[in-house]
């Protein structure tokens, strides 16, 4: 049981943008072999390699260079060794079509000739201790406020046949500031008048990347059955603009949960969005009462079509795929349940 | 030398008007907006002449959409009046803040002693509701600027007017008449609003953003591969390459001298004349393309300073709180003066017409520009305005393929990383030729840094004795923004020794274009000539670009420095003590 466990962490945290933590995305350290496959790496390895290439072949003529017209003074760019570098024999004609207009080029402004200055210190500027102001507390200026925002992803009528209907709420809520905010989630489901899943979630939320929150805090699970949870997770933004949510549940009796849901959005228009999404819940242990068998218990897939009459206002239509799996299928064939299900769906998402 | 500026804007009927019915909006507002600039001219209250200056600063109900809305205005007027001063002269300015929060006044571009800058904190305290502060300083230079309040968010609600101030000596620019055409952006929304939004979807009013349509299109005109290939790496990146704008047309509307686009705003000229015109941009967000079809520009002027004239331009790019002055000789004829948006989210508009029936075609906006390599500072290959293609010779520079890795690139100084900065350029290079995205092979003839020489020599010829290095970060996505990625809440003053010549360099680690603004000192753009370095007051660093200029801290005091994105400002601000 515990090796279970451990694994579904490992496969929390492998699902988890933990990995992605310490992505700098400007600065692509192209060794890492997730970004030597990213189309920038390869280019620049490319380039490298032609650069390297060139370099063995040809010396530097650099009396044919002519630096020696330039008025030597200053010079933004440092540390500039012209010996090794090849000027001469780079490809120009290879140079892609974005190039800018022609214009003359007068290489007496580009400031080739302060390569050669004298070197001047260079800082930030910064002075070591503060110095107080001369009008304390006049200078209303504050970047960062205190802000909430809510936000209703879903909340829709669900149809599958006559007699299987339903209704489900997705929705959060954040109050706070640009790295710390408390963030609330819940997640409501009705089925044919009846309240099947009610849970509620109340985090912390810390910004440590651009694109990622660490969160954590409490849930409370209402019905099916009430459940309380610790949670720890990820939440933000994936290379590709996927929106993830990551997160890990440690239940009183021992049961682990993972859930991970994966949201994307595809522009059809500047209003028309088709938003496909993925959910997958896993669990450490069986646990009767709420009909949930260890392992992967279920996978939801969605496709949204939204339009969005206002940025803050996308009414919807879609359909919802849910599959349920392993013991959580078992117990759902003991009740008499589907293990699959196929509905339509018809609501709206909003935000203020 | 037929040098005799007319106050032309004290002649011109239609200004007249136009500032009437502004003044008439605070009682008419509710109208449709065509009826409320039709009041009749009574008064010339839009422009102020003289040393002695009255001004009062009201929350004014305005109409410019058809939506009634609160501005801030001087003189009840948005923008507030044109004062003109004369060099030399020991001026007076009393502001009297009748609105209910305390205000401020800046003088955008002057030379003045700190405490008469009018930045609350530094200079003095602000100007609390019901009192009035008299600022006293002496015009020590000529030319077109403007006037701010330096306080929250009145400037986006309509706290700027412009400045003129006539040279003591002749003046070296020639013309007949002058005109200013002061650009500025308008909202419905209360900037609290705006700022909130971003803070909450960044990219909210970005309505040009990339689709599947879009791919479909590039798909068919370079091939599906290609098409995909491009928007790779942004996509990697979870950036936008149409994210020119943080705040947009969707909100705005943009105005000529406080005129809607619809309403348009019409400077007249006799055929024959040579026409001054000083425009400013006191936009709180917005750059724009500035150009005036069938007619070329003689660019005489930036940020009030003469340059050198450059000859036969057809469109300038002028940033938030830049002022460029251009003349022009056009013949009997309508012109239009079209700033459209760096978005192409919408323009503001002007008529330059020797009869005042008659209406000039307005231009269609260009597309909407998209981000290159080139503005995310990765050099892959299309250096801007240099054609290395047509140049012959050993002496190729290939900027695009140096091994920069073997350079260091930056001083040493280090951004400091976190959730605050979503990326560091990793090559940025000194584009001042490049027109910037959007103008870059428009066929059109555009003004960029590399053409300003300063008129008169450098005066302080001494080389800089140290360099202060500052990367403009921020993170597009949360909205949050800073100097070498610290905040100006969790920043240190910079310090400059009072005499000392200090280089300064920016590298623009964004997506977009920031003006910074440098209060108190010039600052002399290296250009490439040092020996006639021009002089700014804002300068403006565009995406993956450095550039570097010279300030000699010849004013002791505490000074504000700052992005002049009103949005940004907040974050990407320092104070800077000379002592």
């Amino acid at each position: 049981m515990m090796k279970k466990t451990l694994s579904l962490i490992a496969l929390g945290l492998c699902f988890s943008p933990a990995t992605y933590a310490k992505h700098k995305p400007m600065t692509m350290d192209c060794s890492q072999p997730l970004h030597a496959k990213m189309s920038f790496c390869k280019k620049q390895a490319a380039k490298k390699a032609t650069i390297e290439i060139k370099k063995k072949a040809v010396k530097v003529d650099h009396s044919k260079m002519n630096h020696g017209a330039v008025p030597a003074k200053k010079n933004p760019v440092k540390k500039v060794d012209h010996s090794t570098m090849d000027h001469s024999k780079m490809n120009h004609a290879a140079m892609s079509a974005e190039k800018p207009p022609a214009k003359k080029v007068d290489h007496s402004k580009m400031d080739h000739s302060a390569m050669a200055s004298a070197k001047i210190p260079v800082s930030d500027g910064s002075l070591a201790e503060d110095v107080p102001m001369p009008f304390p507390g006049a200078m209303h200026m504050n970047d960062d406020p205190v802000l909430g925002k809510f936000m209703i992803h879903a909340l829709e009528y669900r149809y599958a046949d006559n007699e299987t209907k339903g209704a489900g709420l997705d929705a959060e809520a954040w109050l706070g500031k640009d790295l710390h905010k408390l963030w609330l989630k819940t997640d409501l489901e009705y089925d044919d008048g009846k309240l099947e899943e009610a849970e509620f979630q109340a985090l912390y939320s810390r910004a440590i990347d651009p694109y990622w929150d660490f969160q954590v805090g409490i849930r409370k699970d209402f019905e099916p059955v009430s459940r309380e949870w610790a949670v720890v997770g990820f939440k933000g933004t994936a290379p590709y603009m996927l929106d993830i949510d990551a997160s890990l549940f440690f239940g009183k009796s021992g049961q682990v949960g993972a859930r991970l849901s994966t949201d994307y959005e595809m522009m059809l228009s500047q209003k028309t969005v088709l938003a496909p999404s993925l959910g997958m819940n896993f669990y450490s242990k069986d646990d009767e009462e709420t009909g949930i068998g260890s392992g992967l218990s279920d996978v939801n897939l969605s496709l949204r079509l939204k339009h969005e009459f206002k940025r803050e206002f996308a009414p919807y239509i879609g359909v919802n795929w849910s599959k349920s799996f392993g013991g959580t299928a078992d117990f759902s064939k003991e009740d008499g349940e589907k293990t699959s299900d196929t509905q339509l769906l018809l609501g709206f998402e909003a935000w203020f | 030398m037929s040098n005799k500026p007319t106050d032309t804007c004290v002649e011109s009927p239609t200004r007249r008007q136009f500032v009437q019915g502004l003044t008439a909006s605070a009682f008419l507002a509710g109208l449709a907006p065509s009826s409320l600039f039709a009041a009749p001219a009574t008064s010339n209250s839009n422009v102020l002449t003289g040393n002695t200056f009255d001004l009062t600063l009201s929350e004014v109900a305005v109409n410019l959409t058809g939506k009634q809305r609160m501005a801030t205005t001087i003189n009840n007027s948005l923008p507030g009046p044109t004062l003109r001063m004369k060099e030399g002269e020991d001026i007076t300015i009393r502001v009297t803040n009748k609105m209910s929060v305390t205000s401020s006044i800046h003088w955008h571009g002057l030379i003045l002693p700190s405490n008469m800058d009018g930045v609350p904190g530094l200079s003095f305290a602000g100007i609390k509701p019901g009192e009035t502060f008299t600022y006293q300083f002496k015009a020590v230079q000529s030319g077109t600027y403007w006037y701010h309040s330096h306080s929250g968010y009145q400037e986006q609600t309509g706290l700027y007017g412009s400045i003129v101030i006539e040279p003591r000596e002749t003046d070296v620019v020639t013309y007949d008449r002058d005109y200013v055409v002061l650009l500025s952006d308008w909202s419905d929304e209360k900037p609290t609003q705006i700022y909130a939004k971003l803070k909450k979807l960044s990219h909210y009013y970005n309505t040009k953003e990339r689709t599947l349509r879009d791919l479909a299109k590039e798909a068919a005109a370079k091939g599906f591969t290609k098409a995909v290939d491009d928007r790779d790496m942004w996509n990697q990146m979870r950036m936008s390459d149409r994210d020119i704008s943080d705040v947009t047309g969707w909100t705005y509307t943009f105005l000529a001298n406080g005129k809607t686009p619809n309403e348009g705003w019409t400077g007249v000229f006799k055929p024959g004349e040579k026409v001054r015109l000083r425009f400013i941009n006191a936009s709180a967000m917005t750059f724009f393309d500035v150009r005036i079809p069938g007619l070329k520009m003689q660019v005489v002027a930036s940020d009030g300073q003469n340059i050198q004239p450059v000859n036969g331009i057809d469109e300038f790019r002028i940033g938030i709180a830049e002022t460029y002055d251009v003349v022009v000789e056009p013949q009997a004829g309508a012109y239009s003066i079209f700033s459209q948006a760096i978005d192409r989210s919408g323009y503001a508009r002007g008529t330059l017409t020797s009869n005042p029936a008659q209406k000039a075609a307005i231009p269609k906006m260009d597309p909407v520009p998209t981000l290159t390599h080139t503005d995310m500072g990765m050099n892959m290959g299309d250096m801007a305005g240099m054609d290395h293609s047509s140049m012959g010779g050993e002496m190729n520079h290939d900027m695009a393929g140096m091994d920069h890795g073997s350079m260091e690139n930056s001083g040493g100084v280090k951004v400091k990383r976190g959730p605050q900065v979503d990326m560091v350029a990793m090559d940025a290079q000194v584009r001042l030729d490049d027109p910037g995205v959007g103008l870059r092979n428009n066929g059109r003839r555009v003004l960029t840094y590399a053409d300003i020489k300063n008129f008169y020599p450098t005066k302080d010829t001494r080389p800089p004795t140290r360099e202060i290095e500052l990367h403009l970060t921020g993170n597009m996505s949360r909205y949050m923004w800073s100097f070498n990625g610290v905040k100006y809440a969790d920043s240190k003053p910079i310090g400059l020794r009072f005499g000392e010549r200090v280089r300064f360099t920016l590298i623009n680690d964004t997506m977009m274009n920031h003006p910074i603004h440098l209060h108190g000192m010039w600052s002399e753009l290296e250009t490439g000539d040092n020996k006639y370095l021009p002089r700014k007051h804002t300068i403006v660093v565009q995406p993956g670009a450095k550039i570097s200029y010279l300030v000699t801290a010849d004013a002791k005091g505490q000074w504000a420095y700052h992005c002049h994105l009103i949005y940004h400002m907040d974050g990407m601000f320092r104070r800077v003590i000379v002592a």
